[in-house]
């Protein structure tokens, strides 16, 4: 688990520092940053060696859940598991997220232990 | 000679009387129609003015409401490098504390050896008892077990919170996204006053620029358990393709019951494969759905 190299993707630079941080504390430090779905489609061509994916839903450019859509739908990546880490908590948001085949979900605020405890359980279920 | 038809003239005269009559019941209220739209006339003046005036101000409400935001996410920038500097800090001293307990417990053991090869005679033996003891003292205050897990727990202590701070700074983001959604309908007032005055050709409003995709109207800043098993609850129950217990209790908080028909509807028409390797076919098929809704 500790060689896993994560892309981040959030448009609040905020969200990506405490998000890179928990990884880091989790023992991860190969963490690529995108601040849209776009920037971060365009990461994904550049790093190949992408493990997981940890993306936001509301973005300028491209929402997160429309790079998630992408993502599923090119050979290349459509297998990368994905954590969703959104504000977005009604249940239409959560079926629309499965639907486009998130792996996990992850509604903010959240806390350390709830990213490692997806993170572990997404990797364990692919 | 024309032959006078007098009752057609009677009936025409009664027609102009009944006019006359009808004139003179409207007149009235035509008049206080006209009083009216006189006395509104100024006040629909000052409504103008204060249309164009909000319409100025909100530009710049919109500025303030952004540039709260740049503060906060400024702010909150500069306590994320005070947290990694406690982070930083913590693991060195955590670090060298470990290094320090390693080392004297080496002097330690070598004391304890070369005080045990002395010569135990009687003008040495109270020497070594005093030796000893104090080596004994010094032991537990610093080396011993408990001393050391109370240590490591008071290192912990403080991992877990310069954590708490991280996490609770999350509330940058949400109440940027707050302000996002205020923005947004202050920018949608501001598009509505500036098409009203422009129709009535007293100036022209630039149109503001928002997308309603950029935040989440309902972001709020609580820390909801129930929430996040909800969301989970919710997702397994979609992995597993248990949709027959999605019950309408559980699609509560949408708005209509439309709304959930569909939802169950699309859910029992999908593919219900998530982003494993184990469904082979299903996947291409589903791929090709998604290629043909992108196009």
């Amino acid at each position: 688990m500790a060689n896993l190299k994560f892309l981040v993707v959030d448009d609040s630079i905020t969200m990506r520092r405490i998000v890179i941080n928990t990884l880091k504390n989790m023992g991860h430090q190969q963490i690529v940053e995108a601040v849209d779905g776009e920037d971060a489609l365009a990461k994904l061509q550049v790093e190949d060696d992408i493990n997981f994916i940890i993306t936001d839903w509301n973005m300028p450019n491209m929402t997160g859940l429309e790079f998630v859509k992408q993502v599923r739908s090119d050979d290349a990546t459509k297998d990368l598991p994905i954590l969703m880490v959104t504000t977005r908590g009604m249940k239409q948001d959560i079926l629309e997220a499965m639907q486009a085949k998130v792996n996990s979900y992850i509604i903010k605020p959240f806390t350390p232990q709830a990213i490692k405890e997806k993170i572990e359980k997404v990797l364990s279920s692919i | 000679m024309k032959k006078i038809d007098v009752e057609d003239i009677k009936q025409r005269v009664s027609e102009v009387k009944a006019l006359f009559v009808l004139g003179q019941k409207i007149m009235p209220v035509l008049e206080d129609i006209f009083q009216f739209i006189v006395e509104m006339h100024p006040v629909l003046d000052d409504i103008n003015s204060s249309i164009k005036e909000s319409s100025s101000k909100m530009p710049k409400a919109v500025d303030k409401i952004i540039n709260i935001s740049n503060a906060t996410e400024l702010a909150t920038s500069e306590i994320l490098d005070h947290v990694d500097e406690i982070f930083k800090t913590n693991e060195k001293i955590m670090s060298e504390y470990k290094d320090n307990i390693d080392k004297q417990t080496q002097l330690f053991k070598k004391l304890i050896l070369d005080v045990q090869s002395l010569d135990k005679n009687e003008k040495n033996e109270k020497k070594i008892g005093e030796i000893l003891s104090v080596s004994k003292k010094i032991y537990n205050l610093t080396l011993n077990k408990s001393t050391i897990e109370e240590k490591n727990n008071e290192f912990e202590k403080l991992n877990i919170l310069a954590n708490k701070i991280l996490m609770a700074l999350q509330f940058q983001d949400i109440t940027s996204q707050q302000l996002q959604a205020a923005n947004y309908l202050i920018a949608q007032v501001q598009n509505k006053l500036g098409k009203l005055l422009q129709s009535l050709g007293e100036v022209e409003v630039e149109e503001i620029i928002t997308n309603p995709q950029e935040f989440n109207e309902n972001a709020q800043y609580q820390h909801d358990v129930d929430k996040q098993k909800m969301a989970d609850e919710l997702a397994e129950k979609y992995i597993e393709g248990d949709i027959s217990d999605i019950s309408e209790d559980d699609l509560s908080d949408m708005e209509d019951v439309d709304d959930i028909d569909d939802v169950i509807s699309q859910l029992e028409n999908s593919n219900l494969d998530i982003g494993s390797k184990s469904s082979g076919a299903d996947e291409e098929n589903t791929s090709d759905d998604e290629s043909e809704n992108k196009s």
